[in-house]
């Protein structure tokens, strides 16, 4: 991943469109002919009403699921075509992801979840122990917490390991549905500076789907859809 | 990790970890204890056919093990342990052998005498090591002394020191009889053999029948009972000549050898039976592993975790369960057939079949540490076997699909 697009957007989509069908329902179409394209670096959240297609777009960006029809190309790279073996190893080495649900692996400690993309990739124990360990004190979860299992933090201790998950391999891309839906406005505040701070200092892209005024606050672009299409794209200084 | 994850993963659901880890060892205590119980028959029937009688070899005329009568008898029984004196590590014993009856002052019966050398016979069979009572034939001893077995005492009504009379059809065809004492009663393990075999000395069988010196049959025992084929096949080579052949103890009982494949038979299928049973609910058990998973596998693949690593942490996690199945499958069988390998499992109650093959009525399983391996290696095959549907199962889910599953 070290050609960026011919524009030099990181993400590039076009004429993004997902239809959602089934043999007893009417389709149902989630996006509807999306144009976006997002540089390297950009700290953005893409807002909208429930059913506004936010989620599916960033599942479609992160290649999670296939456009019914459009291309999505990342640093020049079109994975709209790519094998399942093929997206999942490009989300393993340039996609971190943050739930609105945590969702950490209840059978691994704090470091183990933090760890794990690290240790998807083969990097070495040592080096994975240190960058987890360090990474996780940069988010405020300190070492007495390392050992401890999901069930035995509080939300906001999870979605900060979550955060650790998907930054420690340092991907070009992190993607985060809804990350402050579960949490408290104190809480989500922290974390969301946390994660601006992690932008501005690693470079690192972040894209939100958001309802939470907290996050678009704090974005520095601010995309809005409406019924699966782009209806407003403001950029922030 | 994919260790420490699948062993975690394990411990989540305690009961029903243990529910599967069980029914995975009453598995394999259903197959230790069936292929140990049919090595106990598989023993005993071998005894019955080579320790009571007949050896691993007998050596008679031609045509006499189909149709066993005193015409049909070796003239020159030197001739014969002559060629097994020349064989490495055998015995032999001779043996005239004749249908009669028994006839006590209150009861009598159809019987079967056999007339023994008591010095060779001991070498060949186990009988003189069968008698609870008096004691076995003395070769210088009186020549109307009679061992007889415990059914056959109590059949007739006589006990040691007490006197029957012993009939036979001689070669002429008339009647000979004599009295006879009761010297010994033995208990061979096979009740149907007890209430039909008498043994006296050969010396007088050979005078009850006007044999002269001639014998029915010549028992041979190995040392090394698998050469009891070519053993057969040289003393038959070398013997031919004089009408006599030797046949092996399966050769000599075709319906045992039948009996003893339908009896592994039955082993084979019973344990495929309750392994597939065992199987399904495996595969049950995992599938409600995995649905109830969706969602964590879903994150997994998300996160771009290869379809392969859930194969493999889910086959770990059958593997861990088989294992620990396994462990309290082999323990549950050492701790359950330890008893009757020690004493021994009385089927006289159920069981008289046995008997008509002459096979002790009392079975001691014989735990073979190869079936432990077997029974290892099988419940690992069924493990994998049944984790497999699931498991692929598992590593088609679409992520995205798998993440929005409730």
């Amino acid at each position: 991943m070290s050609d960026p697009g011919a524009n030099g957007a990181l993400i590039r989509a076009r004429g993004l469109t997902r239809v959602y069908e089934d043999r007893t329902s009417v389709p149902v179409r989630a996006l509807a002919g999306v144009d976006l394209d997002i540089r390297s670096g950009e700290f953005t959240a893409v807002a909208g009403p429930s059913g506004s297609g936010k989620t599916t777009l960033l599942n479609v960006i992160s290649g999670l699921d296939r456009p019914t029809e459009g291309s999505v190309a990342i640093d020049g790279r079109d994975i709209s075509e790519l094998s399942r073996a093929a997206l999942a190893d490009f989300r393993l080495h340039n996609v971190g992801f943050v739930f609105q649900a945590f969702n950490l692996i209840p059978v691994l400690s704090a470091a183990e979840n933090a760890e794990f993309t690290l240790l998807m990739q083969g990097v070495p124990a040592p080096e994975r122990h240190r960058r987890t360990r360090e990474m996780l004190v940069q988010l405020g979860v300190g070492p007495e917490m390392h050992d401890r299992r999901p069930s035995e933090l509080s939300g906001g201790q999870q979605q900060r390991v979550a955060v650790a998950r998907a930054l420690v391999s340092n991907p070009r891309l992190v993607l985060a549905d809804e990350p402050t839906a579960n949490l408290d406005s104190t809480t989500g505040s922290r974390l969301l500076d946390t994660m601006r701070e992690m932008n501005e200092r690693t470079g690192i892209t972040f894209l939100f789907s958001t309802h939470d005024p907290m996050v678009m606050e704090r974005a520095r672009r601010l995309i809005s859809l409406r019924d699966g299409a782009i209806d407003s794209d403001e950029h922030r200084a | 990790m994919l260790f420490t994850i699948a062993w975690r993963n394990v411990g989540r659901n305690r009961r029903r970890s243990a529910v599967l880890a069980g029914a995975v060892g009453f598995g394999m205590l259903a197959f230790i204890g069936s292929t140990a119980f049919m090595d106990g028959i598989g023993i005993e029937f071998v005894a019955g056919a080579v320790d009571l009688q007949g050896g691993h070899v007998q050596v008679a005329g031609t045509g006499y093990s189909s149709n066993p009568t005193i015409e049909t008898r070796i003239a020159d029984p030197d001739s014969v342990l002559a060629v097994v004196s020349a064989l490495p590590a055998a015995s032999a014993a001779p043996e005239v052998v004749t249908p009669g009856m028994a006839n006590s002052t209150e009861q009598s019966g159809g019987i079967v005498i056999h007339g023994v050398d008591p010095v060779r016979e001991a070498r060949v069979t186990v009988l003189s090591d069968r008698v609870v009572e008096g004691g076995w034939l003395e070769g210088g001893g009186e020549a109307t002394q009679v061992v007889v077995g415990a059914g056959l005492a109590h059949r007739l009504r006589v006990g040691l020191g007490e006197k029957i009379v012993l009939m036979a059809s001689d070669l002429d065809n008339e009647v000979s009889a004599g009295a006879y004492r009761i010297t010994g009663i033995y208990e061979s393990g096979s009740t149907s053999f007890d209430k039909i075999n008498v043994y006296i000395l050969l010396g007088e069988a050979q005078r009850l029948l006007g044999f002269d010196d001639g014998v029915s049959t010549v028992t041979i025992r190995l040392e090394l009972p698998d050469e009891s084929v070519p053993v057969a096949r040289q003393v038959t080579a070398a013997l031919a000549d004089q009408g006599i052949e030797a046949l092996t103890w399966e050769e000599r009982n075709p319906m045992l050898e039948m009996a003893k494949k339908a009896y592994d038979f039955s082993a084979i299928i019973t344990a495929l039976i309750l392994f597939a049973a065992v199987g399904f609910t495996l595969v049950n058990s995992f599938l409600m592993v995995i649905f109830e998973r969706i969602h964590e596998l879903g994150i997994m693949l998300a996160q771009g975790v290869k379809p392969a690593y859930i194969r493999r942490m889910l086959f770990l996690e059958a593997a861990i369960v088989s294992v620990l199945g396994g462990i309290v499958g082999i323990l549950l069988s050492v701790g359950v057939l330890a008893y009757w390998i020690r004493n021994g499992m009385d089927l006289s109650g159920f069981a008289e079949g046995l008997g008509a093959f002459g096979v002790s009525t009392i079975i001691y399983p014989y735990l073979d540490w190869s079936h432990l391996g077997m029974g290892f290696g099988i419940i690992i095959v069924m493990v994998a076997l049944s984790v497999l549907y699931p498991a692929i199962k598992a590593s088609r889910f679409e992520a995205v699909e798998a993440i929005n599953h409730v």
